[in-house]
């Protein structure tokens, strides 16, 4: 996707990175002189600045001097879709539901089967749940400002942006933190410890999935958290 | 020769013990012959004083009995008279009668000598006792002048000495002349070895002659020989190797070492072990060992990296070759380069890992849509859904599996021999390509039979089919639906090459490759699209690969990325008198196309 807008003022400004090599930031890799752009894309797309720093983190989005050498761009105007359409679908489905009951569950997955499965076995549990499902790292954190999910169900290896990757930029932005991360792998539990330390909050689950143990886990994940939502109603 | 060891030489040992055993031995032979020569005199001075004796006993002694001093005067004077005989005093009793002597006699004491030589003023004195029933009733006193047999003797005596001493001086010299030769030449033997251990090639050596140094010099010319073999082998070596005497000194550094450390290395021979260690650090990879800044703890490790200014992974094996005593004589470190080993066993354990992955995926799916359909009742859509689901993933498993076993037949090479059979490929693509074309993917597959060009080729039917299927499936997994997949043939005849090429290019509209990923296509393990969305092992064109090569023939693959992908399988046509023998076989064999399709390798 290219930049289509030529009157769009921050056009050699930031990028959207989709070439799906990801390189973590850092706060201070942001320049101070880029905050006004900063502003300006937060409004054109319509996040708050939490998800911008979210995005930025990851290394979706990227400020450079210029758009020389990189080929793939998303234009404002298709982000301002994207999140339009998540945050959309969202609200439609809410609008049907008891806002106490339902829980919100993202699922991570690149696998096309396993991520219908999950959706079948998810609703099977309770109906009530919104399962969003999406197929890369990158993808959820798009979609995580607008949903705001309870629960992350993520695989570890994907192409793209991978769930080491982005559960790491979670841990380091500190966005969500009361979120509940379910890791489902097919890599075994010794490899995965050598390569990512994982805080004890996460809980691994390896493929194939055992679904009980996975509502096992969603429900005592969820019952401080729905009675919380009751609390502050 | 460069120094002499006098101290302890086996010249001056030789030489004082020949000078002890001749001292010895000249002693005594100087001893004995001067006993026989002095007895021998004796006995002759006492043959000659026997009648005298008799002359006495029978004349002198009436006349001192008889104390007839005129007669005693006279028979004394006779005595006198006498050859040698200078002195003679009679007595009878202890009272002195007649007492003559000569002229020439000089003041002397009277001594009663028993041997020659014992009387050193050349006079012997003897003591005749005059005995009636054991008294002593006279005696006659006679001293001989023995100066000449005295003079004779002591003269033999300064010869005998002086041939002793000839002789002791004439054994020294010979006994240092012969050492004197032998030590040269065995000390040319140690100046070989010494200056061949210390690296040198040129070398003296006593070989000449027939004698047991000779010999040993050949002996000595042979094992240095074998040593330079065993060098020339260390220098062959891929593996550095540094052996360390046992003063700390690098005694051997061999050029691969040499070329791991670089060219700041160039001269450590003869140097001291730190310069070896210094430079060793000094191309160590810092960031991996961050916490390694001595030799001692690099020891420790097991492997580590450096970089030449390429990356090198190293194992150092460090021994000591102890004397019996026990203490370090030399060491040895042999650096080993498993740069290779160390990439081929991360290949395959990421290879494991992501097959473990691989596998799990579709089973997660087979295992939990049946888990759903076994609990739950669903419509008729859903259902049918589900079980399309859990039997693609199956499919998907049993083809993993089969490209698992495939690769490990293949690597383990157990198959053996190719069943190679002469015929024409026209069957094997046709088949193959209506198995493809039955697939789900709904790509456009373009394949005109009678308008290729079929050439006789050798080939293992089973083998061909798979590899084509390997090709022909990667072109349509990476294509879009309805995207174009074309299949057809090339012939390339190479002047003055063997044989004619036979290729079957397969054309796909996909998503294509990147340069950088086209230069890994065909590595075991690699897969170009490591976004996963597209399911393989990446093994399938690693597999078309070795089986194209055990047909002798190749694979060409030219990629742009966004555009396509063309695989060209080029194959060796068979020879032409087979040719025509297998067009007769072959019936169905239509005629070649128009006109051979021209190549362009880079299009």
């Amino acid at each position: 996707l290219k930049w289509h807008d030529a009157s769009d003022p921050i056009k050699n400004r930031i990028n959207v990175n989709t070439e799906k090599k990801y390189t973590r930031l850092r706060e201070t890799d942001i320049h101070p002189a880029d905050l006004r752009d900063r502003q300006l894309f937060m409004q054109q797309v319509g996040i708050c600045a939490e998800t911008l720093a979210l995005w930025h983190r990851s290394g979706m989005i990227c400020v450079v001097d210029n758009a020389v050498g990189i080929s793939h761009h998303w234009s404002i105007t298709e982000l301002q879709i994207l999140v339009t359409k998540i945050r959309h679908d969202y609200r439609e489905w809410l609008r049907h539901r008891n806002r106490l009951e339902h829980r919100k569950i993202l699922v991570v997955e690149d696998d096309t089967d396993l991520r219908h499965l999950y959706e079948f076995q998810i609703q099977e549990m309770r109906e009530d749940d919104w399962v969003h499902c999406v197929s890369d790292g990158a993808e959820a954190l798009f979609s995580m400002g607008a949903v705001k999910p309870d629960i992350i169900i993520c695989d570890l290896k994907m192409p793209g942006m991978d769930g080491f990757h982005m559960l790491d930029v979670l841990a380091d932005t500190g966005y969500l933190r009361d979120c509940k991360k379910i890791i489902i792998t097919g890599m075994q539990r010794q490899v995965l410890d050598k390569r990512f330390t994982l805080p004890d909050s996460v809980s691994v689950l390896t493929k194939p999935v055992d679904f009980d143990a996975l509502h096992a886990t969603i429900n005592t994940a969820m019952a401080p958290n729905l009675l919380q939502r009751e609390k502050a109603i | 020769v460069s120094k002499h060891r006098v101290k302890g030489s086996f010249r001056l040992k030789t030489m004082g013990l020949t000078f002890v055993l001749f001292m010895a031995f000249l002693l005594v032979l100087y001893s004995s012959s001067q006993k026989i020569l002095s007895n021998s005199l004796s006995k002759q001075f006492l043959v000659q004083t026997q009648t005298l004796t008799e002359l006495i006993q029978s004349t002198l002694k009436p006349y001192v009995l008889s104390e007839n001093l005129e007669a005693i005067h006279e028979s004394a004077s006779s005595i006198l008279a006498m050859d040698q005989i200078d002195y003679v005093q009679v007595y009878s009793y202890d009272d002195p009668l007649v007492e003559l002597h000569s002229s020439r006699y000089p003041e002397r004491q009277f001594e009663t000598d028993t041997d020659l030589l014992e009387a050193e003023d050349g006079y012997f004195d003897v003591v005749y006792l005059f005995d009636i029933e054991g008294i002593t009733v006279g005696k006659v006193l006679l001293s001989f002048s023995i100066a000449e047999e005295r003079a004779l003797l002591v003269d033999a005596n300064r010869k005998l000495a002086l041939a002793a001493v000839g002789m002791t001086f004439i054994a020294m010299l010979v006994t240092w002349i012969l050492t004197g030769r032998i030590t040269h030449r065995i000390q040319l033997l140690e100046h070989a070895s010494n200056r061949f251990a210390a690296g040198f090639s040129d070398v003296e050596l006593p070989v000449e002659g027939n004698d047991e140094i000779a010999s040993t010099g050949r002996a000595f010319e042979n094992m240095m020989w074998q040593l330079r073999e065993k060098y020339e082998a260390l220098n062959l070596s891929p593996d550095g190797i540094l052996l360390l005497s046992s003063n700390k000194l690098i005694a051997y550094i061999n050029p691969a070492l040499l070329n791991i450390l670089g060219h700041s290395a160039e001269n450590l021979y003869g140097k001291p072990f730190s310069e070896f260690a210094k430079a060793l650090m000094s191309i160590l990879d810092k960031r991996v060992h961050q916490d390694v800044t001595t030799l001692d703890a690099l020891m420790k490790l097991r492997d580590f990296r450096v970089h030449t200014p390429e990356f090198k992974v190293l194992r150092c094996i460090h021994k000591q070759v102890d004397n019996p005593d026990g203490e370090t004589y030399s060491e040895v470190f042999y650096l080993r380069d498993i740069t290779h080993e160390s990439e081929i066993d991360r290949m395959k354990s990421e290879f494991l890992t992501t097959a473990a992955h691989e596998l799990r995926t579709p089973l997660a799916s087979v295992m939990g849509f049946s888990e759903l359909l076994m609990i739950n009742k669903y419509d008729q859509e859903k259902v049918r859904f589900m079980a399309e689901t859990i039997n693609r993933q199956s499919q998907n498993l049993k083809h993993m599996l089969d490209d698992l076993l495939d690769i490990a037949r293949i690597e383990a090479r157990s198959d053996g021999m190719l069943n190679l059979e002469l015929g024409n490929l026209r069957k094997v693509v046709n088949e193959c390509c209506e198995l493809i074309a039955g697939s789900d993917k709904q790509c456009q597959l373009i394949f005109m039979p009678d308008e290729a060009d079929w050439s006789p080729i050798r080939f293992d039917e089973n083998k061909l089919k798979q590899a084509l299927m390997n090709i022909l499936s990667n072109a349509y997994k990476y294509s879009q639906d309805g995207d174009l997949v074309v299949v057809d043939t090339l012939l390339q005849e190479e002047q003055g090459a063997e044989s004619d090429w036979f290729g079957l290019r397969i054309t796909d509209h996909g998503i294509g490759m990147t340069e950088d990923q086209l230069a890994h296509v065909g590595e075991k393990f690699y897969r170009a699209d490591n976004t996963g969305a597209i399911p393989g092992t990446g093994l399938g064109i690693a597999l078309a690969t070795e089986i194209v090569l055990l047909h002798n023939g190749h694979l060409d693959i030219t990629s742009q990325p966004g555009e396509g992908t063309q695989v060209i399988l080029w194959l060796p046509v068979a020879d032409t008198d087979q040719k025509i023998s297998s067009l007769t076989e072959i019936p169905e064999h239509t005629l070649p196309a128009d006109s051979p399709v021209s190549i362009n390798s880079n299009s």
